[in-house]
């Protein structure tokens, strides 16, 4: 087995954008062209659901994900190319990460965001962890989960 | 490197059920082909990533036991065997916790070898070997009381 340098980790690109524009309403009343996928949204709102978890929710002391792993876990969604892959599989990590598997025929891709933010994730191939050390980016794992 | 983890303990059997509590979030049950329902990688791993992966001795608590002790029962169980998780590198010893609010004689470690920062071998678990651990884990208990986004913990 391989240690955890090991893992990938993994960073957004520096034109990573905010969501959030001060002193910009939005009129409701225009209708909204091009929806996010169904999936995309259902994942966005567990994201959010877990602001609702309790303290010690996992009997260990933790905390829920901050707004900062939130907002990391929602920017990480947004990037997903929704036209190749499924829904994602999330759950709350202890410590106050979010944690993602997602499935594609024999291939997984596992993607944890840590309490601190960062990102580590760990392909899957026939049920094995691929821990080989090599460096890819989130839209180069995305690409070799799809390309079966 | 030195590898500081104690030698794997040979008077916990083959056979031993070892038990590990879930979190029940929805997405924590994941279907597994042939039948069953395996964790959520992320669901199994503990709070301190520089720590072994605490698990309770079947031999010494029921599934029941390891989802109530010291909490509100609100979770579900997985289960590993010793043999299985050897078979695939790991160590485990026996750790029970004598002292404090919650004593627990079952508590047990599954060492691993995930380096500190200096380069031994304490016991923590690589994200792959946690992984590894995920797809042989089997669901042995729920909650009747999944948590929901709508509800607390």
């Amino acid at each position: 087995m391989s240690s955890a340098a090991a893992t990938n980790r993994v960073t957004f690109p520096a034109h990573s954008h905010s969501r959030y524009l001060p002193g910009i309403t939005v009129n409701d009343s225009i209708p909204v062209v091009g929806g996010m996928e169904q999936w995309r949204s259902e994942a966005i709102q567990k994201v959010i659901g877990f602001s609702r978890l309790e303290p010690n929710w996992d009997s260990h002391g933790s905390q829920a994900p901050s707004l900062a792993v939130r907002q990391t876990a929602i920017d990480l969604l947004m990037r997903v190319p929704g036209e190749l892959l499924p829904a994602p599989r999330i759950v709350p990590s202890s410590g106050g990460g979010c944690h993602f598997e997602w499935s594609v025929g024999h291939r997984e891709l596992e993607v944890s965001i840590e309490p601190d933010c960062r990102i580590e994730a760990l392909r899957v191939e026939n049920g094995l962890p691929i821990e080989d050390g090599s460096q890819m980016d989130l839209t180069a794992l995305f690409v070799w989960l799809a390309s079966l | 490197m030195a590898d500081l983890r104690p030698a794997d303990d040979a008077t916990i059997p083959a056979d031993e059920r070892l038990y590990v509590r879930v979190f029940p979030a929805p997405d924590a049950v994941i279907p597994v082909e042939g039948g069953g329902y395996r964790p959520h990688s992320g669901s199994i791993k503990g709070r301190y990533p520089d720590e072994p992966m605490s698990i309770d001795l079947g031999s010494l608590s029921t599934p029941e036991q390891t989802r109530d002790r010291g909490a509100d029962g609100n979770f579900h169980v997985v289960m590993l065997s010793a043999e299985a998780v050897r078979q695939l590198g790991f160590r485990i010893i026996r750790d029970p916790i004598v002292a404090g609010p919650i004593p627990n004689p079952a508590h047990a470690l599954i060492m691993g070898t995930r380096p500190n920062p200096n380069g031994d071998l304490e016991g923590a678990l690589t994200g792959g070997e946690y992984s590894r651990l995920a797809r042989i884990a089997r669901y042995v208990a729920f909650t009747p009381q999944p948590w929901e986004p709508g509800h607390g913990a």
